[in-house]
This record gives C-alpha cells, structure tokens and sequence, in this order.
C-alpha cells in the first residue's frame, strides 16, 4: 500500500469517530429537546436539514450525537474479542492437547450458532445497554478471531525461535508476549479491522430489536426503530438512519477490505481447514461465513 | 437483395468444398465463417502436435472415442466390492463430529434460557401470587427440579419432537414452530434463489472483464451488497417499492383481499427476498469471481483455448471446475440466510421462525426461545454437514 492510500485508509477511519466526537460543536440543535409543532418534518425543511423526528427533535442532531454510542457498540467489542480471541488462541496453539481440545470445542459450538441469534440471546438475558450490547457482540466476535490466533500460533509452535527462547530459560508469560504476540498481531489484528463494520452493523440490529440503549439516548438503530411507523407518510424520513448505517457500513468494509486484501489475512483465515481454503479465505471478512465447527480436528 | 446475394455466395462455398466433408464437425457452417477457421486452425495444431483424429471433432469427445481394449476379463471383476465407499467413510466421520456440536448447541440454548434473570413464575404469575400457586406452577413446569435434570428432561422430549408449551400462547411449542419454520423456508428459499442466480451472474462478469468497466462495477456492487444491513435495506425497500411509487406489498404473505395465488405469494416475496439476499449474494459474488478468474487464468483454460472451443464453451468448462467454491459458499449462505430472518420477517410482517422468535424474546416465552434457537442451530449444523456431504462427493481431495 502507498502512503498515500493509507493516509485515506486512516482518514476515512477515523473520520465517523471525529465527528462523533465533535457532535457538540456540529450538532445544530439539542439532541434531545423537542418541539411537537414540528413534528416529522420531511428532509430539507428549513432549519431541520434532514428533518425531524415523531417529538420534533432535529434529525441532524440526534444522528451526530447517535455515533457515539453505535460507533462505541462497534468499534469496542472488536477490540475486546481481538485481545481475548488472541489470547485464548495462543492458549489453545501453545497448551497441550487437553486444552487445545477443550478451547476449540467450547468454540465451536459458539461457532454453530449464528451470530445474530447468539448475540440476541445473549443481550436479551441482560438489561438493556451499551455494556450488554458490547459484552453480547464480543462473545460473537471472539471465536471468529481466537481462530485466525490460534492457525498462526500453531503455524508457529515449532519454530526454532521459539524453541530457543524456552531453552534459555523464558517462563510462558514472556514466552506469549515477547515471543509469540508480536508474530501473531498483524494477523489478527488486520482480522479484527475487517470486523468493524459487521459490528456496527450487529450493534445497530441489536438496538433495533430493543435490545440496546435506553430510549432518550439517540442511538443509530434506535432511532431506525422509532421513525419506523412514520415510514408510510415520511419514507425519506424513515430511511435517514437507515442510510447513515449503510454509509458507516461501505466505509469500514471498504477500508476493512482493502486493508485485508493488503495484509495476511487469507492465509490465517483459512483455520485449519483444507480443501475449501480458497472461498472461505476469501469469504473471511464476514463471519457469516463460518469455518464450519467440525473442521477444528486437524 | 443482399439477402439473396449473400445466399447464392453461400450455395457457392458450399459447392466448392466436397474435401472439407469428411473433416468438418457441421457441413452446415459457411466454409469460412470464423467458427470454421478456428476448427481448421485447430486441426493443424493438433497436427502439428500428432494428436488429429479421425473424427475431427473437439477434444472432450476423442477422449470418448472407442478404443479397441483387449478382453481382460480381471477388469470387469469387482475390484471396489470390499472397498468402502470413500464418501461414506467420510460423511459418517463428519456425522459423528457433529454429535457432539449438536449436544453443546442445546446445552447452550437451555442454559442460556435457564440462566435468564427474573422468574418465570413470577413473570407469569405476577408479584402478589399465592405461595401455593407459585409452588404448584413451578412444579408444572418443572422448575422445582436441579438443573442438569431439566437439561436431560428437556433434551429428551425435544428429541421426540416435544419442546414444550408456549407460555405466552398456552399452545405446543411445535405446533407454532413447524407452520413458522415452513413459511420461513418458503422466503430463504426465494432470497437463496436471488442470491445464486445475482451471484453467479455478478461473479461471471467480474471474472471475464477483471480491469473494465464490469469488473470495477461489479466488485463495487459486490462491496456495497455485503454491506448493507438488512434491517437498512428493508426499510430502504419499503420507503421506495411500497409507499413511494407503490408497486409491491410492504409485508405479509398474501392479499388481505383477493390474494392468495401464487403470483400472490410472489409479489410479496420480492421485497423481503432481496432485503435478506444482498449480503449473501455479495459475498457469493466475490467468491464465484476470485474462484472463476483463477481457473480462467489457469492450464485448464488456455488448453481448452488451444483446442480451440470458444468463448461460451471454455467459460462452461471453467464454470464447473469453480463450483466446488461455489458450493461451499452457497451453503455457507444457506445457513447466513436462516438467522438474517430475524429482522427481515420482523419489518415485513412475515410470519416466520424469524418474527416468532422476536415475538417470544419480547414475551420472554421460554420454551418458544429454546425451541425457535434450537432449530435454526440444528440447521445450522445440518446445512454444514450437507455441503460437507456435497464437497466430498464432488471434489476427492476433501475426503482425506
């Protein structure tokens, strides 16, 4: 990658967090004060922009402020199933055969699920939150990245870096950290970027269904969810949130894929399996593409 | 006129060529079409390289043509009757894997479920309830009972088809569950069609024009697909086809007036069928197209260009050996389709697994959460296991 592309790359990551974070001094209205006389005004009204919502509130405004919680429920647990997902992967790539087993198997059966069922199951037995939101997205999202750790840790094992390192002495500790971390972290951390635009999608859905924060808090699919009955009278009014998550989402797809593209990634992603490498490597950036659960034997 | 002209050129060729009979695969071609000049053009290729046939056709079928062998009759016996069949072999290995995953997916669901904070009893009998009530109900459902009891209990009456009474309806959880699951299977079943045909056909042209205009247009479509949420797409879908130029239904499965037919069910399923198909069809699309350039790219391809076949002929060729990609993916998809319900039957009022699951997370009904979570799981494993099946009866380096 040129230096070039990847000032854009950082630039177009980090420009939603920016405006997140300057939603007080963009925002144009109170996020939360509303006016019922200007009630579902339609895009383009004046002062209103992008309209406003069932209580009047400026639709702008309350989508500024709403990418702090969505981006937070996104870009969070991400980083979350990175650190553990690594960790528990070098476990399962350095431990012995009992552990290797054990961790894979508990795995994979969070691997059967489909992942927007489990992260509803697990939201739903929680209360209502951003902190629900982000522990039920990085128990999804964990799996999919101890996965990619673990090939490249096993990938590893032998090596005789590694091998001089315990002769000298090293305790696993140092051993995981100096030794095997550093290796293993472009890869998976290049995995974890491909990551963010499903989480902030799930993060969305999961809100949607009621699931994340509460009411007054403007949040991107919360407020797909309230403008939804207004949708047979106002439909570019209703399709406003729907837009921003679809916008967000190209964006860090677009830049997950290229970095992916540029780094390692499809070698670790192919997870141990064999024949159906190809497709599944290429596929890896979204885990609906599942590496299927009894494929961990090998 | 012309037409006539061109007609009397053609009659000439055609009598002007009695050598060409025997060796032209279609005596109808004109004698110097261009399809005609390739074939004479292979011909001396495979002249060249000692490989002419007496039948002068395309490779695929020389390799068919009869050869004398000699009447062994050791070859005819039946070598493979003691050998396993390798597939066999294979699927009961995988079958037997996927015990165990199946055992952990409904350990998960019942524990999730009985680990829910708040009591059933409660929540179904409210606060200010007789103790003996609550005690009576617990014991109903079983409640008063350890828990890897329950877990057993549970577990073998799901495996006779009993999961249960609904909490919230009073009814057998399967009897909600079965007409659900047929009304959902019906709407995957569109969004997979979408999703094979639109994949395939983004795939193939992104493959044959990897730098033109269709390959950039198609890998933007593919990136912009795989990205759009569903739930987004919905909306975005009702907000232009059903309210603002008013063409397709906004939900359910049939008109409340008159509907009913199978154009009925059709309308209605276009707009749910896409909005859960885009992701899918996006990721399939990037997958048929990088398995497609690269057997375009490969051996197999510039030899079926050596011998001559054309354009259509080689792209069929290569479609089949890129379909062991496409299977896998297809599945993987098939299975990605099942739990994207959820919001898509939510937002159009499809009366699904998906809208029955949300109704019941929203009522906390129990038994209809395992039951729903159970079976998409269980479909989950089983859709796997079937590409698995598939692959290794297809391509025999899976089976190892």
């Amino acid at each position: 990658m040129t230096t070039n592309r990847r000032t854009l790359t950082i630039v177009g990551a980090l420009l939603p967090v920016a405006l997140a974070v300057a939603a007080p001094l963009l925002a144009p209205a109170d996020p939360d004060a509303g006016h019922l006389a200007d009630r579902l005004l339609d895009p383009g009204s004046p002062g209103h922009p992008l309209g406003t919502d069932s209580q009047g509130r400026d639709l702008l405004s309350r989508l500024l402020w709403a990418a702090r919680p969505s981006l937070t429920a996104g870009l969070l647990p991400v980083a979350v199933a990175a650190l553990v997902g690594a960790l528990l992967g070098i476990a399962a790539g350095l431990g012995g055969r009992a552990t290797e087993q054990a961790l894979l198997r508990t795995l994979d059966v969070l691997y059967a699920f489909p992942g927007v069922l489990l992260a509803i199951a697990i939201a739903s037995l929680l209360t209502p939150g951003l902190g629900s939101t982000v522990l039920a997205l990085s128990v999804v999202l964990t799996p999919a990245v101890a996965r990619v750790a673990f090939t490249e840790t096993r990938r590893i094992r032998t090596a005789e870096y590694l091998e001089a390192a315990r002769v000298s002495g090293a305790t696993r500790p140092a051993l995981v950290l100096r030794q095997v971390l550093p290796v293993i972290a472009p890869v998976v951390l290049t995995y974890a970027t491909s990551l963010v635009g499903l989480a902030i999608v799930y993060a969305a859905g999961l809100s949607f269904l009621g699931l994340g924060v509460a009411p007054p808090t403007p949040e991107w699919g919360a407020m797909l969810d309230e403008l939804r009955p207004a949708i047979f009278t106002h439909p570019w009014l209703a399709a406003m949130p729907a837009l921003v998550i679809l916008a967000v989402s190209v964006l860090y797809n677009t830049l997950g894929g290229r970095e992916t593209q540029a780094g390692a990634t499809p070698r670790a992603a192919r997870g141990g399996s064999r024949a159906q490498t190809a497709s599944r490597a290429q596929a890896a950036s979204h885990p609906s593409a599942h590496p299927d659960p009894a494929e961990a034997e090998a | 006129m012309t037409t006539g002209t061109s007609m009397n050129a053609w009659l000439a060729a055609r009598a002007h060529r009695p050598q060409t009979w025997g060796l032209s695969s279609n005596p109808r071609l004109p004698h110097d079409s261009p399809r005609a000049r390739r074939g004479a053009a292979a011909r001396v290729r495979r002249q060249a390289l000692g490989l002419n046939n007496p039948t002068g056709r395309a490779g695929r079928r020389c390799a068919a043509a009869p050869v004398a062998e000699p009447e062994d009759p050791a070859a005819h016996a039946p070598r493979h009757r003691h050998r396993r069949n390798p597939v066999t072999g294979f699927l009961l290995r995988r079958l037997l894997l996927a015990v165990p995953t199946l055992l952990g997916v409904s350990a998960v669901v019942f524990a999730t479920v009985a680990l829910v904070p708040g009591d059933p009893v409660t929540a179904f009998l409210g606060p200010g309830a007789p103790a003996e009530a609550r005690q009576a109900l617990a014991e109903r459902i079983g409640l008063d009972r350890p828990l890897p009891v329950r877990y057993l209990d549970w577990l073998g009456h799901a495996l006779t088809g009993d999961l249960g009474t609904s909490t919230a309806t009073q009814r057998p959880v399967t009897a909600q569950l079965l007409p659900a699951l047929g009304e959902t299977l019906t709407l995957t079943a569109a969004a997979f069609a979408l999703v094979l045909a639109g994949g395939v056909l983004l795939g193939t042209l992104g493959a044959l024009r990897p730098r033109g205009l269709w390959g950039r247009l198609c890998s933007g479509a593919s990136t912009l697909a795989v990205s759009a949420p569903q739930y987004s797409v919905a909306l975005l879908l009702i907000a232009v086809f059903a309210v603002h130029w008013r063409l397709l239904p906004a939900g359910g499965t049939h008109d409340v007036f008159g509907g009913g037919g199978p154009g009925d069910l059709l309308r209605h399923l276009l707009l749910p069928a896409t909005a859960a198909a885009l992701v899918p069809l996006g990721l399939t699309a990037r997958v048929h197209r990088a398995a497609l350039s690269a057997v375009l790219d490969g051996d197999l391809a510039d030899g079926l260009r050596a011998r001559g076949l054309g354009r259509a002929a080689v792209l069929r060729h290569c479609a089949h050996n890129a379909s062991p990609a496409l299977l896998t993916i297809g599945g993987l998809q098939l299975a990605y389709l099942l739990e994207g319900v959820v919001f898509v039957e939510t937002l159009f009022a499809w009366p699904g697994l998906g809208r029955l699951l949300y109704d019941a997370l929203t009522a906390r009904d129990l038994p209809m959460i395992q039951g729903g979570v159970l079976i998409v799981g269980t479909a989950f494993v089983g859709i796997n296991l079937l590409v698995d099946a598939a692959h290794a009866a297809i391509d025999p380096r899976v089976r190892g």
